[in-house]
């Protein structure tokens, strides 16, 4: 192996034990442990409150947390966190998980416990009280951005962002718009995007290209669109993007053109908000069904209310259920289909509440009210889902499934008895274990193979040349075709036995077929291998005898001889070779 | 020839009788079982259920046994483990119409309408049912046996095509293929039904709470009644995790509320 590999090889095992230790690192064994905790606990309506979600001691949080149900209080914004490092080669891990919430009405607000599941094991955080003021708080500020260029006077490039609503509602949707110009065709800007904090961002939405003429130069335009979501009221800034160009040669200097810093002030949803109000904003339509109008007792009713339009569907709330007296309800999650379609982004969320009949009878499922706020038209809207009738059967077994029967049916049914027990049976029965739970079972449905095994060796035996096909058994060879000799019958073929035994043992001496060869030639390759003349010169001989006795009638006469020679050659052969 | 079909014929028989079940041989346990019996119908059920029970404990499956023991403990008014013992009755015995009788009868008379919700017996597990007297270790063995035989006939016909009776021993061979078939087919559905009653589960306290995790804090989902069947999906540290028959409810009770109708380590 060269030097070069030897290294190659060296820093490879290096990099695998590096990767294992790496991968198969210890998790610290600490004990998961669940916080929560709130940035503030006096607050204005003006204000946000930030409750953060701290989970330790965990390496994977399985189902995630949901944002609780404040009364009070309504959720603007969430984000997650999650922080690994390897500690002394151990893995430590914590998650945060932050909702934000906009105060609705002034005065205590209590936050209760929240469960977290965890490995199975629900942890319940300590309860947190905040208290509302109704006067203005402190809001954000912002330090003043740069200078930066405010228009375009013939520079090779400018770069310039806006968005298109400075003064939105909380959870309106806005659209941040960076725009560059370059008036070298062949300049690739890098946009970084800026972090959007503060805002929901689902991502880019659009990015186009465009040529037109600013004074008085030809600019390639490239267009890219945000949509955002503010989550929280109060000033929020979008700091400065920088768009890269690299020039110079195989792109060594690299040029920044940075965009104003942009301010906006974000309204908090106006009061007025009716009781069935959790939190949505933008555009919305409702539409509940039930997946049966006929349903068995104890089995469930899946009522559906599916919310489709413009906003925020990742965060949309979910409704306020109405109580169905005599059903038990579970929820089930809430999948949303989003997408951003001509910079809008538009969806639907469904929904769902399994529900469970305790009694029979006639059902009325009441309608299912929803509020969102509408940023466009700055009022609340409050939509009613239609009403529903179902109907619960009785129980097939139970006497209220038959209303036709009489009372004294139904007094006889409960009257009815058990049947009696049964007479002791002559033997009780004692199972065995499964058969299948045994090896043995199993291996006898093998043993086919070993019979097909065993007859295709016998087969093979069966069809084996009469030649001993051993190269080199000579001692083997000798002992068979004296053997067949010896088997000779009375009044059986002498001349093709005793061929057969002369060839099979030729065949071995001489390490190929002979029965194609003639007399001579068997001869000369004897003589080669050190047969004498006198035995080569017999053995032509006998084999004319053979072939001779073969088409004539002497074959019976003088078969003795010809097995006595045969024998005799064989010997003399096997003397002399071995010699 | 007839001295092979015959022997053949034996070891099917054998097979059947001797797989299945060894019956107790043991007198005093059948004197047992007579006292249980004496003990119920002198009104004294609860000895007589300890009896059945203790018999139940020495390793003994019989539909008449669990029969008598689920009536036992009906007439203490203890439904869950009634239910539970008509189940095993009805997994030895599934045509017998005196234990479909009273697992209707305790299944209609369970406090919570909806907890006469059996769980569904799958399709493939059936075809055991409608012949119960061929148990699994029968099923399986005649089944290799029929497996053993064609694979006899075939080398032999191979290694011989001029062996005597070679038309028969193709009948034979033909034979023995239906007979792997119905048997396989019967070993896959006994397998099937056995999992489905080692799945089934009964409740047996009087009332319990099935909570969304394993933790005596976690949050109750429902209440279940006793008698009330469920599938079971785990067993972990004390708590049995369930499901609903015919709905995706799930959650966790405690083990020693719930009781399997097969025991795995039976």
């Amino acid at each position: 192996m060269s030097t070069v590999n030897k290294v190659s090889l060296s820093i490879a095992a290096v990099l695998v034990l590096l990767l294992v230790g790496l991968t198969t690192a210890p998790v610290h064994a600490q004990t998961p442990s669940v916080t929560a905790s709130v940035d503030r606990t006096d607050l204005t309506l003006t204000d946000v409150l930030t409750l953060t979600l701290r989970i330790e001691g965990v390496t994977n949080v399985h189902p995630l947390p949901q944002a609780p149900v404040i009364s009070g209080l309504v959720l603007v914004g969430s984000e997650r966190r999650s922080y690994q490092a390897f500690v002394q080669g151990a893995l430590s891990a914590h998650f945060e998980f932050i909702f934000k919430y906009q105060p609705l009405r002034a005065g205590s607000i209590d936050i209760d416990p929240i469960n977290v599941i965890l490995d199975n094991t629900v942890h319940i955080t300590d309860p947190i009280t905040v208290n509302v003021t109704g006067g203005s708080g402190a809001t954000q500020s912002s330090t003043g951005p740069p200078p930066q260029p405010t228009s375009l006077v013939g520079q090779d490039f400018f770069a310039e962002s806006e968005v298109d609503d400075e003064t939105p509602y909380i959870g309106q949707q806005i659209t941040y718009t960076l725009r560059f110009y370059s008036a070298n065709a062949f300049a690739r800007p890098i946009y970084d995007a800026p972090d959007f904090a503060g805002f929901w961002n689902p991502g880019r939405s659009s990015e186009e290209e465009s040529l037109a003429n600013v004074a008085g130069r030809r600019y390639t335009i490239t267009e890219a669109n945000t949509v955002l979501f503010p989550t929280l009221a109060g000033d929020l800034t979008i700091e400065p993007t920088n768009v890269t160009v690299r020039g110079g040669l195989l792109g060594s200097s690299v040029t920044q053109y940075p965009t104003r810093q942009i301010n906006l002030s974000i309204r908090p949803l106006p009061p007025g908000e009716p009781d069935t109000f959790t939190g949505a904003v933008g555009i919305y339509s409702i539409a509940a069904e039930v997946d049966s109008n006929t349903v068995d007792i104890g089995n469930p009713v899946t009522l559906t209310l599916t919310v489709t339009g413009e906003g925020n569907m990742e965060s949309l709330p979910a409704p306020e259920w109405p109580e169905i007296p005599g059903w038990r309800a579970f929820d089930n999650d809430a999948p949303y289909k989003m997408s951003i379609i001509d910079g809008k982004v538009q969806g639907s969320r469904e929904f769902e509440r399994v529900l469970i009949p305790s009694a029979s009878g006639s059902h009325e499922f009441p309608p299912i009210e929803y509020s969102y706020f509408d940023p466009s038209d700055e009022e609340y809207v409050t939509l009613t889902s239609r009403s529903f009738s179902v109907e619960v059967l009785p129980d097939p077994g139970s006497p209220e499934a038959d209303p036709l029967a009489t009372s004294e049916e139904t007094e006889d049914a409960e009257a009815q008895d058990i049947r009696y027990i049964k007479p002791v049976p002559d033997s009780i029965a004692r199972p065995t274990s499964p058969l299948t739970a045994s090896s043995v079972f199993w291996l006898l449905w093998l043993t086919p193979l070993a019979g097909i095994l065993a007859v295709a060796t016998l087969v093979m035996y069966k069809r084996r040349p009469d030649s001993i096909s051993t190269p080199g058994d000579l001692s083997a060879a000798l002992q068979v075709a004296l053997a067949k000799l010896a088997a000779i019958e009375p009044g059986s073929s002498t001349a093709d036995a005793a061929s057969m035994a002369l060839h099979g043992y030729l065949d071995v001496r001489l390490e190929r077929p002979t029965s194609g060869m003639s007399a001579t030639e068997i001869a000369d390759s004897l003589g080669q291998i050190g047969a004498s003349a006198a035995t080569c010169e017999r053995l032509v001989e006998l084999m004319g005898r053979i072939a001779e006795m073969r088409f004539s009638s002497r074959e019976v006469e003088g078969s003795e001889e010809v097995a006595r020679d045969v024998q005799a050659i064989v010997r003399a052969l096997d003397e002399e070779l071995s010699a | 020839m007839r001295a092979v079909t015959t022997l053949l014929v034996l070891t099917f028989v054998v097979a059947f009788t001797l797989v299945d079940s060894v019956a107790a041989d043991d007198s005093l346990d059948i004197e047992a079982f007579r006292s249980a019996n004496l003990l119920y119908e002198s009104g004294n059920f609860e000895e007589a259920a300890r009896s059945y029970e203790h018999l139940s404990r020495l390793g003994y499956q019989d539909a008449t046994l669990y029969y008598n023991l689920g009536n036992s403990y009906y007439q203490m008014d203890d439904k869950g483990r009634a239910l539970l013992n008509y189940l095993r009755a009805k997994r030895l015995a599934p045509l017998d119409e005196d234990i479909d009788a009273n697992l209707s009868l305790v299944r209609a008379g369970v406090s919570d309408p909806g907890a006469a919700q059996e769980r569904p017996v799958p399709v493939l597990g059936q075809f055991a049912n409608w012949l119960p007297w061929v148990s699994l270790n029968a099923a399986t063995l005649v089944a290799l046996l029929c497996w053993l035989v064609i694979w006899a006939v075939a080398l032999t016909l191979v290694w011989n095509r001029n062996v005597p009776y070679s038309l028969t021993l193709r009948r034979i061979a033909v034979v023995a293929g239906f007979g792997l078939l119905l048997f396989g087919v019967l070993a896959v559905s006994n397998q099937v039904s056995r999992s489905y009653w080692t799945e089934t589960g009964v409740i047996i306290a009087q009332s319990t709470d099935v909570l969304e995790a394993p933790n005596a804090r976690a949050r109750t989902e429902i209440n279940l009644d006793t008698g009330r069947e469920v599938s079971v999906i785990e067993t972990r540290a004390g708590w049995t995790r369930v499901r609903l028959p015919r709905t995706e409810l799930e959650g966790w009770v405690l083990s020693s509320d719930v009781e399997r109708v097969l025991l795995e380590d039976l």
